[in-house]
C-alpha cells in the first residue's frame, strides 16, 4: 500500500507533468486532466464493489463530472475571481479535492444502500407486497445510506479549525499567508466539499435505488451482492 | 359453479442469470390452474419444489419469463403493481413486523392506500384473535404466532380478493398452527376470500377444498 502511495505521488509530481499543465493555462488541457481524474475515481468506485457492476463506472463518471462542473465554475469565476477562471494551479487542486471527497461519499452511500437492502430484504419485500412503491419501501434504507455517505464530510465540518486542521489551511499558512486569509480559502473548500459530497450522495443513492428495482416494483435481490 | 378468481396460464419462472448455473435454470415450468371465488386451494410439495416461488410470482414480486395471470378475468398487466398487490396479498413464510407499534403496522396499510375505508385497528386485531391492548406494543417484540396474526390482520385491512399464504404455520408449534389454520378457514369463508395455502405438511390441507401437487417446478397432480 505504501509503495502505491509513493508511486502515485511521484506521478502527481513528475509523470503527470502538472508543472507543464500549470504553465499552459489551457482550458482544453485542464478539462482533459479533470476527465482523467474523474475516470480514475469512477474505476476506483467500481473496484470497491463486492459484486461489480460495469454501470457503476458510468454512474460515477457522469455524476462526478456533473458535480465537478457545478462546483468548479462558480468557485473559479465568482468566489476566487481567477483570471482566467480555469487557472490550472488553483482549479486542479480544488477539483481534485472535490472529486476525491465526492467519490468517497458516493462509494459509502452506494455500499450502505446495497448492504441495508440485503439485510432488510424481508422488510422491504413485505412493504412491496402490501402495495408500497420502490421509494416508499426502501425509504429508511435510502435515508441511512445518504447519512452514511455524508458522515465523513459533516464530521470534518463540525470540528474543522478546532480539532482538524485541514491540509489547504496548513499549506497556505506554511507558505507565509496570514491565518485569516488561509481561513477564507478553507471556508470555500469546506463548502465546496460539502456540496460535492451531498450532490454525489443524493444522485448515486437515487440511481442505485432505481437500478435495484424493476418498473413493476420488484426488488432485484440478485443484484444486492 | 364458482366464479374464477385467479387464472394462471403457462407460468414459467427462471433463476436470474446472475445466480443460474446453466443458461435457463427453470424454477417453475408451464404452471396452469384456476382458483375459484371463495375457494381454498392447497399447494403441496416438498421443500424446494417451487411453492414459495409460485406464490411470489403470483404476487408479482418476481417477474415470470412466460405466462400470465387473470384476476377475475382481467389480465394482471391491466393493474398497477400497487392495486394488484392490494387485491392479491402475500403472507410470507416468516411473518415480518414493520418497525413501530402494532397500530403503526396496521396504519401503514391505510397510509399506502388512502382510498381504503378506514377500519378500527381494534376491530382488525379482534378479527385475528389478538387482544386490542396490544395496539401500543412494539410489533417487533411479539411472538412469531402473534406476528403471523398481525400480518394477517394487516392483509385483511387491505380488503384483498385473493390471499397467498406461504406456509403460514411453519414457524408455529402444533397448537398455534391449528389455531391459525382454523382462523384462516373462518375468515376466508366469512369474507368469501379466495386463498392459496402452500404447505409441505399434508395434514394441514384438511382446510383446502382442492389440492395442487407441485414437484420440481411443475404441477404433477390436481385433485
Amino acid at each position: 500500500m505504501s509503495d502505491f502511495v509513493v508511486i502515485s505521488w511521484q506521478h502527481v509530481g513528475y509523470a503527470a507533468g502538472l508543472s507543464y499543465v500549470f504553465s499552459q493555462r489551457s482550458l482544453g488541457l485542464t478539462m482533459l486532466i479533470f476527465v482523467l481524474m474523474v475516470l480514475v475515481a469512477a474505476v476506483n468506485a467500481y473496484t470497491m464493489e463486492t459484486r461489480r457492476h460495469l454501470s457503476t463506472i458510468a454512474l460515477f463518471f457522469f455524476t462526478l463530472l456533473f458535480v465537478l462542473i457545478i462546483i468548479i465554475v462558480p468557485v473559479g469565476k465568482l468566489i476566487l475571481s481567477l483570471k482566467p477562471w480555469f487557472l490550472p494551479q488553483y482549479i486542479i487542486p480544488f477539483g481534485g479535492m472535490a472529486i476525491g471527497n465526492a467519490m468517497t461519499a458516493g462509494i459509502l452511500a452506494q455500499n450502505t444502500l446495497r448492504r441495508l437492502l440485503k439485510a432488510e430484504q424481508s422488510i422491504v419485500e413485505t412493504k412491496l407486497a402490501l402495495g408500497a412503491g420502490c421509494f416508499t419501501s426502501a425509504y429508511p434504507q435510502l435515508v441511512a445510506s445518504v447519512k452514511t455517505g455524508l458522515v465523513p464530510t459533516i464530521n470534518t465540518m463540525m470540528v474543522v479549525g478546532l480539532v482538524h486542521i485541514p491540509g489547504i489551511f496548513g499549506g497556505v499558512v506554511l507558505a507565509g499567508v496570514s491565518p485569516v486569509e488561509a481561513t477564507k480559502y478553507q471556508i470555500v473548500v469546506m463548502y465546496m466539499l460539502a456540496m460535492g459530497a451531498s450532490l454525489t450522495t443524493f444522485i448515486v443513492s437515487w440511481a442505485t435505488l432505481n437500478s435495484l428495482f424493476t418498473s413493476r416494483a420488484q426488488l432485484r435481490a440478485e443484484e444486492l451482492g | 359453479m364458482r366464479e374464477t378468481a385467479l387464472t394462471v396460464e403457462n407460468l414459467a419462472v427462471s433463476l436470474p442469470p446472475q445466480l443460474a448455473c446453466s443458461r435457463s435454470q427453470r424454477l417453475l415450468n408451464g404452471i396452469n390452474f384456476q382458483l375459484g371465488h371463495g375457494e381454498m386451494l392447497g399447494l403441496v410439495g416438498d421443500s424446494g419444489s417451487g411453492k414459495s416461488t409460485l406464490l411470489r410470482a403470483l404476487a408479482r414480486l418476481i417477474e415470470p419469463d412466460d405466462g400470465r395471470v387473470l384476476l377475475f378475468g382481467r389480465d394482471w398487466d391491466e393493474f398497477t403493481p400497487r392495486l394488484y398487490r392490494r387485491k392479491v396479498c402475500l403472507l410470507s413464510q416468516v411473518p415480518v413486523a414493520l418497525p413501530g407499534t402494532v397500530e403503526d403496522n396496521l396504519g401503514y396499510v391505510f397510509h399506502l392506500h388512502r382510498n381504503l375505508p378506514r377500519v378500527d385497528p381494534r376491530h382488525l386485531l379482534m378479527e385475528v384473535n389478538l387482544p386490542p391492548h396490544l395496539l401500543t406494543q412494539n410489533a417487533e417484540t411479539m411472538s412469531v404466532g402473534e406476528k403471523q396474526r398481525l400480518a394477517l390482520a394487516r392483509a385483511l385491512a387491505m380488503q384483498p380478493q385473493v390471499l397467498l399464504l406461504d406456509e403460514p404455520t411453519s414457524a408455529l408449534d402444533e397448537t398455534n398452527a391449528v389455531q391459525v389454520l382454523d382462523l384462516l378457514t373462518a375468515i376466508c369463508s366469512r369474507k368469501g376470500l379466495s386463498a392459496i395455502l402452500a404447505t409441505h405438511i399434508r395434514e394441514h390441507l384438511r382446510i383446502a377444498h382442492r389440492k395442487l401437487l407441485l414437484s420440481d417446478g411443475e404441477v404433477t397432480e390436481n385433485e
